[in-house]
């Protein structure tokens, strides 16, 4: 049984799907490559939104997507260093 | 009050020629302050970016234990200079300096806690807060009563209960532990020797460098993070 991943991780995977989409991906299917619970993936969502990871925007057609803030992206190059700390110091 | 506890005590002959003794205080000074800059810079990057708490509580020990060394060292470097350059130093400032490094370094004991026990509890709102409450309040005691051994004894409590925390935590790996009991350790050994008590002053240098190697151990585990992870 695969190990339950822990928020941080979370966090990087939802980030890392929105940038590896040429960071701009809709909703749903964010949610559906997640693979956690819609109401989970909610509130993870809604976090990134209020902390500033992500942001939405409307195409020309007025759909919704979301892209990585910078934030974001500094998120995701210092992802690697963020879980060395916790390792090291097992925090 | 034991004899020679007395805040005279601390105007009293120290061991050796001055300068060379506030030379060595200011560069010991100058080390500690920039290790524990250096990790609490670091970490209060990737804290602030993965909200993670551990790592804030891990990053504020040496926030606070760097207040804590910079404020001691004030309490050594400046009778000595008015001994040397007859530069004033109030005794009301003695007392306050005392405080100071009091409430600093309890907040780096809490914060050791903490960070050592952030997952096995809830961490309510208020704790922070509350923490702060008790730390400060720790201070005023020891502004008023202005007394060396009454600031080692509760901190020796405080730190005991941190040791027995970071004890108990079965997931933590023994070399982790070490160098938080360490660091309480050579912290207490800092405060004997800023008092003149128990410690002879010729332990003075061999302290001063093992207090060094734990702080550059830490922040070379840190920087080593940053590496592997440039590298990758």
């Amino acid at each position: 049984m695969p190990r339950k991943r822990d928020r941080l991780e979370i966090v990087y995977t939802i980030l890392r799907l929105v940038r590896d989409n040429k960071n701009a991906i809709k909703v749903t299917p964010l949610l559906r490559y997640t693979n956690v619970s819609s109401q989970s993936f909610s509130e993870y969502y809604t976090e990134l939104l209020e902390k500033g990871f992500i942001r939405e925007e409307l195409d020309r057609k007025k759909r919704k997507y979301v892209t990585l803030t910078d934030k974001g992206f500094a998120f995701l190059e210092k992802y690697a260093i963020i879980q060395g700390v916790i390792d090291e110091f097992e925090l | 009050m034991m004899p020679g506890m007395s805040m005279l005590h601390y105007y009293g002959p120290h061991m050796g020629p001055p300068l060379p003794a506030i030379t060595l205080e200011l560069l010991y000074l100058l080390i500690i302050l920039g290790l524990c800059a250096y990790v609490y810079v670091r970490l209060k990057d990737i804290a602030s970016l993965s909200k993670h708490k551990g790592i804030f509580h891990f990053s504020n020990i040496f926030l606070y234990f760097g207040i804590a060394y910079l404020v001691r060292s004030v309490l050594v470097i400046m009778p000595l200079l008015r001994q040397e350059f007859l530069i004033p130093w109030p005794r009301q400032w003695m007392s306050v300096a005392m405080a100071v490094v009091f409430y600093s370094s309890t907040m780096a004991a809490f914060s050791t806690v903490l960070a050592a026990m952030y997952r096995r509890i809830k961490e309510p709102d208020w704790l922070q807060l509350a923490l702060h409450i008790v730390s400060a309040v720790l201070a005023f005691v020891a502004w008023l009563s202005r007394s060396y051994p009454l600031l080692l004894i509760i901190q020796s409590v405080i730190m005991l209960g941190a040791i027995v925390a970071i004890l108990l935590d079965t997931r933590m790996h023994s070399h982790n532990k070490v160098t938080y009991i360490l660091l309480f350790i050579f912290w207490l050994c800092n405060v004997l020797l800023t008092a003149r008590w128990l410690l002879p002053p010729s332990s003075q240098a061999l302290f001063y460098a093992l207090s060094i190697a734990v702080f550059a151990s830490v922040s070379f585990r840190v920087r080593k993070r940053y590496a592997h992870a440039k590298e990758a």
